[in-house]
């Protein structure tokens, strides 16, 4: 194998969500990719349960929405309850359910289900080649490129050869240790026992509550997921100072199962002790190796963003370097990448602390506060009702980033989909016209495409453009639910400039376009 | 991904027959051990003689024979004072499961009857007997042992189960696709946890007892001929406990105690009381532990099962606990083995626990008599026990004939061990007469349907159990019948796929152990139909029989 050292364009480390996601999105856009992953199988039990709206939205731009949809689920609303049984305390709407984003907004799914249709969607690509069983062991970076040395499960040692290296692999990351990337730690450290169960009958389980709860009771803190198909899932917080062996005892734990379900209903597929952390790394990239998913944070499950802070990265990344590859972004667009969603993980990061610490306290005092002045009162009032959102926006709009300052009340902002009509009488979401690079969408008649800025930099960039109208003309859509108009009109916009991430650019009236268009243009190539 | 047709949790004794009775069938199998070794405690102390027909079939025999007791020492339990006497009764030839196995070999092929087993129990310590099946294992090219390897979690579907199996050492893991899982993980089994099992019976009825593992070459010299008695019951005014040696060819001995030593005693002075004077010996390791009288209640479903301890604990009154499971391995095998080939039908597997469930409740039952006999005999126990007067005498003249009617149930249960019968299973057709009486201690010979075939040989003294077929059904044919009658049932079994030798019988008294013309029997030794006439529907009979 000396010689055999292959060639790519990105190396991946890890094929996990993120690392899976991030390969179907560059192998959309037609680059190699090598994928190395250190285990032969899909892990086979589920790890993380929820998505939201946005990360639908992401499979959606890779063509992967419809078959995660079908073995998904979508909800509405979760429970808090202060005893394994009774009523709940309060029932709360979890995220946008307007589905604004064009999808519902929050779904249960079966991890090695999800997996399996990310992996099997890079079939579509012949560039894109996963090899699994192979660990790396080095990773050696020149001005140009950088390259993996890895052995695979029958001692084989080989090397991969790309421009950039990104390191998807995990809370214990290789690529982040190897590249001397110190994580740093928010204070939380709880020992949770996850213990993941599918029903006899091999179908949902009616019995069983059909909303995800939190067991907000001091003495014993417990979460409940029904996930989709005919798994269920428990969390208990490790309590009494119990070591890691008693607590996942499998005895002990049907003993603490037993007070939620009918132990003859179900079969226990997993029990497995996890430590919830607050972690981040300190610096996402050296040189051409940067990081994305668990291995640059790992968060409490509170929120259920953990796999969705994952998918995020893939996507916020993977325009990027496909512009930096291409030679049409300046590689400092990257740097963006790391600002932007570290900023987002941190405020993620502290708002699943907060609910654990406020939720799932072991205090009586904080309990007692909790349950009297914000479960009691959230019952009545709802801006009590959204607190979760007050405190983790999870479509929280950017600082700072990759986006102009003309419109600084939408700019950051992550743009709606509504569906449309479109010239030929089909109705379609509207990310499908976008296509997987800039989108320029305005009034009809609104956009002079000859404007010089915007001729040339539709000779460099993917941009769309794509006009609106009430009704559909020749060379407009319809906006046939009317929420572009009203959108447009809230923010009083003639135009958004909108990123291939589905974040808004920026947005203006039709005098504005040729500095929106002026600064957009700073960071592509003359 | 490893693909293997069946996983076995749990390389223990019954774990590894299971995988050594698939391979016999020629059925791969993955075997998972948390711990690197095998034990080097004792533990169990005889293989029955039932278990000893089960390794008879699977050619193992004479090799776990080799590494026990040596097949010319006895096998006697006593009862004394300590093992420096008196002793007040020895139980020999009373029975001849005392005898040493070569003579009680003899015997038994010099059987006429059928009431013997065909194989003599072997005494031997479970931790001599361990590393005999796992080199057995790892000598068979279908299985594939891993130690040092622990099962993580698993998923059951329709059609298999998909696993996770974790290095102990390093944490690195494997996902496992199987047709079949057993879980022969142990009392704290994660495979019957897993399934949400509980227990039926209640949990440390008796409370903790003691035992202490040590080692002696100067021992042996106080019994004759320097071959010390496989039990010798201590018993003396205030003082009692079991002194068992494994093997009269090892320095092991075990001493089971009611109770820890206790204040101001050490171990030392409990081992030497036992021994009755001071001689050298190293104790090996003690310690406390919880006897259980426990049945699961269930065997498992769909793709997974249990078998051994993971499915049931005893007091080892009785030795029953590796024996019942050995017996649930060789019920599981063929069962398996017939399901992954194709002719095992859907009602096979469920017949696992329809057959050997009851079989387990009632071991169970007989581990709870016989610690009752044992806890009985100790009334007898009296203060002028030691006492050299007539008084005396009669003291002694009494515990020996208390102990031969009580402790005696311990070891001479043959219809424990080969006499239970499996009633109302879905694949044993109904036999036409009622069951005739059943008895804990005295096994009578029958082909009933449902019962282990009993034994027999030829002229030539080729056992009968040896022609059966171990992979498929065999029917015994006693006397001259036309080949033609037996025509429709070879057509119907070869039409459902699964194999049915023919073995005719001719000696004259063969016709009054098989009672009937035709004796069908399965590979597991039990008898599934008989009659003297072939049935008008085979092929119906046949696919009740594959659980069709």
């Amino acid at each position: 194998m000396e010689n055999s050292i292959r060639q790519c364009d990105v190396v991946i480390v890890g094929l996990g969500p993120t690392g899976a996601m991030l390969a179907n999105l560059l192998g959309q856009d037609g680059w190699s990719v090598v994928v190395l992953e250190r285990d032969d199988d899909i892990y086979y039990a589920p790890k993380a349960v929820h998505f939201d709206d946005e990360v639908m939205r992401i499979f959606q731009a890779a063509g992967l929405s419809e078959p995660i949809g079908q073995t998904s689920e979508s909800f509405r609303d979760m429970e808090f309850t202060l005893k394994p049984t009774g009523e709940p305390a309060l029932r709360m709407v979890i995220g946008e359910q307007d589905g604004r984003y064009g999808h519902p907004g929050a779904w249960w799914f079966h991890q090695p289900t999800l997996e399996k249709q990310l992996r099997d969607g890079l079939n579509r690509f012949d560039k894109v080649t996963s090899i699994t069983g192979a660990s790396v062991t080095r990773i050696e970076q020149q001005t140009d490129h950088v390259v993996a040395t890895a052995q695979s499960r029958d001692g084989q040692t080989f090397q991969v050869r790309g421009q950039y290296l990104i390191g998807c692999d995990g809370g214990r990351s290789f690529v982040r240790k190897e590249v001397g990337i110190k994580l740093e730690s928010a204070d939380f450290d709880e020992a949770w026992v996850v213990v993941d169960t599918k029903t006899r009958s091999g179908k949902k389980d009616p019995n069983l509550p059909s909303r995800h709860r939190q067991t907000c009771d001091p003495k014993q803190p417990v979460t409940y997921v029904p996930m989709a198909g005919p798994y269920y899932e428990w969390q208990f917080m490790v309590t009494d100072g119990k070591s890691d062996s008693e607590a996942t005892d499998p005895h002990f734990v049907r003993q603490q199962l037993r007070k939620f379900v009918d132990l003859n209903t179900i079969e226990i597929n997993r029990i497995a002790l996890y430590r919830f952390h607050g972690l981040w790394a300190k610096e996402w990239r050296k040189g051409r190796v940067l990081l994305a998913g668990d291995a640059a944070h790992q968060m409490p499950p509170f929120l259920g963003q953990g796999m969705c802070s994952g998918i995020r990265d893939a996507h916020c990344l993977g325009w990027r370097l496909d512009l930096v590859l291409a030679g049409k972004a300046k590689p400092a667009c990257l740097d963006d990448y790391i600002t932007e969603r570290n900023a987002h993980v941190k405020h993620i990061i502290n708002g699943a602390m907060f609910l654990g610490r406020v939720i799932q306290t072991r205090h009586p005092v904080i309990a007692y506060l909790r349950n009297n002045f914000l479960f009691r009162p959230a019952n009545f009032f709802p801006a009590f009702n959204r607190f979760f959102e007050a405190t983790a926006n999870r479509k929280r709009p950017m600082d700072e980033g990759f986006f102009g300052l003309n419109n600084k009340k939408l700019a950051g902002h992550l743009s709606i989909q509504p569906a449309v009509t479109t010239p030929n009488k089909s109705t379609v979401a509207l990310d499908d016209l976008f296509g997987n690079g800039f989108a320029l969408l305005g009034r009809a008649g609104v956009l002079n495409k000859n404007n010089p800025v915007l001729k040339r930099l539709l000779g460099i960039l993917p941009i769309q453009i794509i006009e609106f109208d009430r009704n559909v003309t020749a060379t407009s859509v319809a906006d046939s639910t009317g929420k572009l108009g009203k959108w447009f009109e809230k923010h009083n916009a003639d135009f958004m400039l909108i990123r291939p991430d589905r974040y808004v650019y920026d947005a203006g009236k039709i005098a504005d376009l040729d500095h929106v268009l002026a600064n957009f243009s700073k960071l592509f190539a003359q | 991904m490893i693909r293997i047709p069946v996983l076995i949790a749990g390389g223990g004794p019954v774990g590894l027959t299971l995988a050594l009775c698939l391979s016999k069938q020629g059925i791969k199998s993955i075997v998972v051990n948390e711990r690197t070794a095998t034990g080097t405690h004792p533990k169990l102390d005889v293989v029955n003689t039932r278990s000893m027909e089960i390794y008879r079939q699977i050619g193992l025999a004479h090799r776990i024979r080799s590494a026990g007791n040596p097949v010319s020492a006895n096998q006697y339990t006593a009862i004394a004072a300590s093992a420096s006497g008196p002793f007040y009764r020895i139980m020999s030839d009373r029975h001849f499961i005392y005898q040493p196995a070569a003579q009680a070999a003899k015997q038994s092929a010099a059987c006429r009857d059928g009431s013997w087993p065909l194989e003599s129990m072997q005494r031997i310590a479970q931790m001599y007997l361990e590393p005999e099946l796992l080199q057995a294992a790892r000598e068979d090219d279908n299985i594939d042992v891993r130690f040092g390897v622990r099962l993580f979690g698993f998923e059951q579907d329709a059609h298999g189960v998909t696993a996770m199996i974790q290095n102990s050492a390093n944490g690195s893991h494997e996902n496992v696709r199987a047709q079949y899982l057993i879980g022969c993980d142990g009392p704290g089994s994660l495979v019957r946890n897993f399934l949400n099992i509980d227990y039926d019976g209640t949990r440390d009825l008796v409370g903790e007892l003691f035992i202490v593992h040590f080692q002696s070459d100067q021992l042996a010299s106080l019994y004759p001929n320097r071959e010390p008695f496989w039990h010798t019951w201590i018993a003396q005014p205030g003082f009692q406990g079991l002194l068992v040696s494994p093997d009269a060819s090892r320095n092991d001995y075990v001493l089971h105690r009611p109770f820890a030593p206790r204040n101001g005693q050490t171990i030392e002075q409990v081992v030497e009381r036992a021994i009755g004077r001071k001689l050298d010996y190293r104790i090996v390791q003690s310690g406390a532990w919880r006897p259980q009288f426990l049945v699961a209640e269930s065997f498992g479903r769909n793709r997974t099962f249990i078998a051994g301890d993971a499915a049931h604990q005893y007091m080892p009154t009785g030795g029953l606990g590796m024996n019942t499971g050995v017996t649930e391995a060789h019920n599981l095998a063929w069962k398996l083995a017939a399901c992954l080939k194709g002719w095992g039908g859907s009602k096979l597997m469920g017949s696992y626990e329809a057959e050997r469930l009851p079989v387990a409740r009632r071991n169970r039952d007989q581990a709870k008599k016989n610690a009752a006999l044992v806890f009985e005999t100790n009334f007898a126990v009296t203060d002028e026990l030691l006492d050299q007067t007539t008084q005396g005498d009669a003291c002694r003249q009494n515990l020996g004939d208390v102990f031969e009617r009580k402790i005696s149930s311990l070891y001479e249960s043959m219809g424990i061990e080969i006499g239970y019968r499996y009633r109302n299973s879905p694949v044993i057709c109904t036999d036409s007469e009622p069951e005739p009486v059943s008895d804990e201690t005295v096994y009578s010979a029958t082909t009933w349907s449902g019962a282990r075939l009993p034994s027999a040989a030829l002229k030539d003294g080729t056992a009968v159990f040896d022609l059966l077929d171990p992979c498929g059904f065999t029917l015994l044919v006693n006397g001259e019948v036309n080949s033609l009658a037996i025509e429709p049932l070879s057509a119907a079994a070869a039409s459902a796929g699964c194999p049915l030798r023919i073995v005719h019988l001719d000696e004259p008294y063969h016709r009054a152990i098989f009672q009937r013309t035709y004796v069908l029997v399965r590979p597991d030794q039990h008898v599934c139909w008989r009659a003297d006439s072939m049935p008008p529907d085979c092929t119906s009979l046949i696919n009740t029989l594959c659980g069709v």
